[in-house]
């Protein structure tokens, strides 16, 4: 890709232009990983705008994971810009941190991208499926498996040109990338729920393991609603602004009546249609509120409103949508199973005393850390989320009733499919063979072992083995994974420690 | 005229020196490769803009070896470093397949240069490491290695992270410049 012959000077230059712009949005003012300010490379095939030293590490992941440009210096292709414009570290991050703990230390950057993107450590949690997308075959599959529930718009995925997915392996991460949840996915059960479950998480500092949000929330038919989601993603992807979103969105909304009820009047009192999708597919997805946040800011921006991303509106503006939301919530809610995290965050706006019983819910939170078992944790939060309801319904208007807060249930995880197909290749590291050279004029184009090669070939073996002996201490750099995504890795804190900078 | 002095003295003691140029696209691993050569060592490289130069002894040679970075619009430089150099070594990702056609072109474009007509070329085909990375005949396929006429070359499968062929192609590079200048 990249080439020169393709891409003429005027385009380049408008190119530069767009990208010039897009470092101005706040959202890319800082680097998508390490949050460094003023970022000057990308990856292309992820959307983000990331610093120089992260852009080191992205290019030791491998072009199948990240594909690093400088924004300044490389010549890009149209569909590349035109990706990074509809993609974008605000939502970049809402995939890729989605299950992130709000207050996660990111020392030790490489650690933290390599878990970020290649063991794709805080992606939705109950979309394993997605990872399958990283990979050419399964990819083709996932998109068989519900070519119908793609919505309307059959508009053709900019990123997907000819020349830019020439092979396999080379697509998938560009399928990652346009997998950023956006559009709502129409299921009308189980949705509540996982809109809930994110809630709950957010409440909570570091949480012990991605297990727990996975159980929580998840839900047998989950498993294909991702798939459904990703599959409108190239869809969502050709649309560069919301116009045409909206429709999608209409169109999912019709089977989302509960919901709009729910939640949806609060939204739509203040925000666009775009902007309610948006927060939809994220609250899907069970995003912690950290990116939901991030995402209303987002959306501030997007939606015109001036100058959105001051912090003090993007709270007014929660606050009163959850206000508001709240209300709606005590209305219907003999038929909803009301989501007791919601209301915990809800209440804070409105009640003092349920103020103080967050605190000591959050201590309690903080008190269980990252060995605690799971089915404890859960415990507690069913429980204390449940009192909390109790309390806030008490409080509230006093008509309504409690609601249960044991509807969650842990549903089975397509577990066969967390094992990432990669595309392994027998590289034959010991047993290496001389390479093939040709000498001049003899043989050209010819790979041929020559023969004074083979001679000096002692001093050199050993000199390699030594340092593929050294190599060995050191951590291997871009093949070890983490054998199931739900386990919590330490290997990987660890891994590149040891290596030199 | 020093210049000449010490040529003719490293002659005496059978000490060779010799230009190398590390060439290029962008994140093929040139930087990773001229570090594993100098210090035998990976290390976490960030994008040259500009350029490093180590030196590097081996096999009796001493190996100048400038890394030069491989950004779209600094590859119009690499020319002002073409003179006096005795050799090319032209690094390729060879898992990034969508950008072998780029990779050949700017190969084609370096061999047209006249200041380096002399210069012998060692390919390494690296990041072999990497899924799917192609082999080295297939990566002579690409950049249509083939073509090239009267000029010596060679390509080797290299891993700069695992360390790997890297040094067997520096076994290749100073023997033919010891036998191809005497």
């Amino acid at each position: 890709m990249n080439e020169k012959a393709s891409v003429s000077k005027e385009l380049d230059a408008r190119h530069k232009k767009i990208l010039e712009g897009l470092l101005k949005l706040p959202e890319n003012k800082q680097c998508a990983d390490c949050k460094g300010k003023g970022p000057r490379w990308a990856s292309v095939n992820l959307g983000i705008f990331i610093c120089m030293q992260c852009s080191g590490i992205h290019r030791s992941l491998g072009v199948h994971i990240s594909k690093v440009r400088s924004a300044t210096l490389d010549t890009w292709l149209p569909e590349q810009v035109a990706f990074i414009q509809t993609m974008g570290n605000e939502k970049a991050n809402s995939y890729w941190e989605a299950e992130l703990p709000p207050n996660y230390d990111r020392v030790g950057i490489e650690n933290f991208i390599r878990a970020k993107y290649e063991d794709k450590r805080w992606i939705p949690r109950n979309s394993t499926a997605i990872s399958h997308l990283q990979y050419g075959e399964e990819k083709v599959s996932e998109y068989k498996e519900k070519p119908d529930d793609r919505c309307a718009q059959g508009s053709i995925n900019k990123a997907d040109s000819p020349g830019e997915h020439k092979s396999p392996e080379q697509q998938g991460p560009k399928k990652t990338s346009l997998a950023v949840p956006k559009l709502p996915t129409p299921v009308s059960s189980g949705f509540k729920v996982r809109h809930v479950m994110p809630k709950t998480e957010s409440q909570r500092p570091p949480r012990a393991t991605p297990t727990t949000v996975d159980t929580t929330s998840t839900q047998p038919p989950k498993v294909s609603i991702t798939t459904n989601l990703f599959d409108m993603l190239p869809m969502d992807e050709s649309n560069e602004n919301g116009s045409q979103q909206s429709t999608a969105d209409d169109t999912s909304w019709a089977n989302f009546p509960s919901v709009e009820a729910h939640v949806g009047t609060g939204c739509v009192k203040s925000k666009s249609t775009s902007a309610i999708e948006d927060l939809f597919a994220d609250a899907s997805l069970v995003t912690p509120s950290l990116s939901q946040e991030s995402l209303q800011e987002n959306l501030n921006a997007e939606s015109n409103s001036a100058t959105g991303d001051n912090d003090n509106r993007r709270d007014a503006v929660i606050k009163s949508q959850s206000t508001s939301a709240i209300e709606e919530l005590f209305k219907d809610s003999t038929s909803i199973t009301t989501p007791p995290a919601r209301e915990k965050s809800q209440a804070t706006a409105t009640e003092k005393s349920q103020t103080e019983i967050k605190d000591d819910i959050l201590n309690l939170f903080d008190k269980s850390n990252m060995v605690s078992p799971f089915s404890v944790h859960q415990q507690q939060i069913a429980f204390l989320s449940q009192q909390q309801a109790l309390i806030m319904a008490a409080s509230k208007s006093g008509g309504t009733p409690p609601f249960p807060a044991t509807t969650q249930q842990p549903g089975a995880t397509n577990t066969s499919q967390t094992n990432v197909g990669m595309l392994t290749k027998d590289l034959s590291g010991h047993g290496y063979q001389m390479p093939g050279m040709t000498l001049p004029g003899a043989q050209v184009g010819n790979i041929l072992p020559s023969p004074n090669m083979i001679q000096s070939n002692p001093t050199t073996r050993t000199e390699t083995e030594e340092s593929v002996a050294s190599e060995a201490k050191k951590p291997s750099s871009s093949t070890t994974k983490p054998s199931t995504s739900d386990v919590f890795d330490f290997s990987t804190l660890t891994k590149g420690m040891f290596s030199k900078r | 005229m020093g210049i000449l002095f010490t040529r003719m003295l490293s002659s005496i003691f059978g000490n060779k020196e010799a230009r190398i140029l590390v060439l290029g696209l962008d994140n093929a691993g040139k930087t990773t490769i001229l570090y594993r050569l100098q210090m035998g060592e990976v290390v976490s490289t960030i994008p040259t803009i500009g350029f490093n130069v180590e030196t590097v002894q081996y096999n009796n040679i001493k190996f100048q070896v400038w890394d030069l970075g491989g950004q779209t619009s600094i590859r119009p430089y690499w020319r002002c470093y073409f003179p006096n150099t005795q050799a090319i070594i032209y690094v390729v990702d060879s898992s990034d397949t969508d950008r072998l056609v780029t990779a050949k072109e700017e190969f084609h474009a370096i061999l047209e240069e006249e200041e380096l007509k002399g210069a012998v070329v060692l390919i390494y085909a690296n990041k072999q490491d990497l899924p799917g990375a192609l082999d080295d005949a297939a990566i002579t396929e690409s950049l249509e290695l083939h073509k090239i006429k009267s000029r010596q070359w060679a390509i080797f499968k290299t891993s700069a992270i695992k360390g790997e062929g890297i040094f067997e192609g520096l076994d290749w590079l100073s023997n033919t410049l010891r036998s191809g200048s005497g």
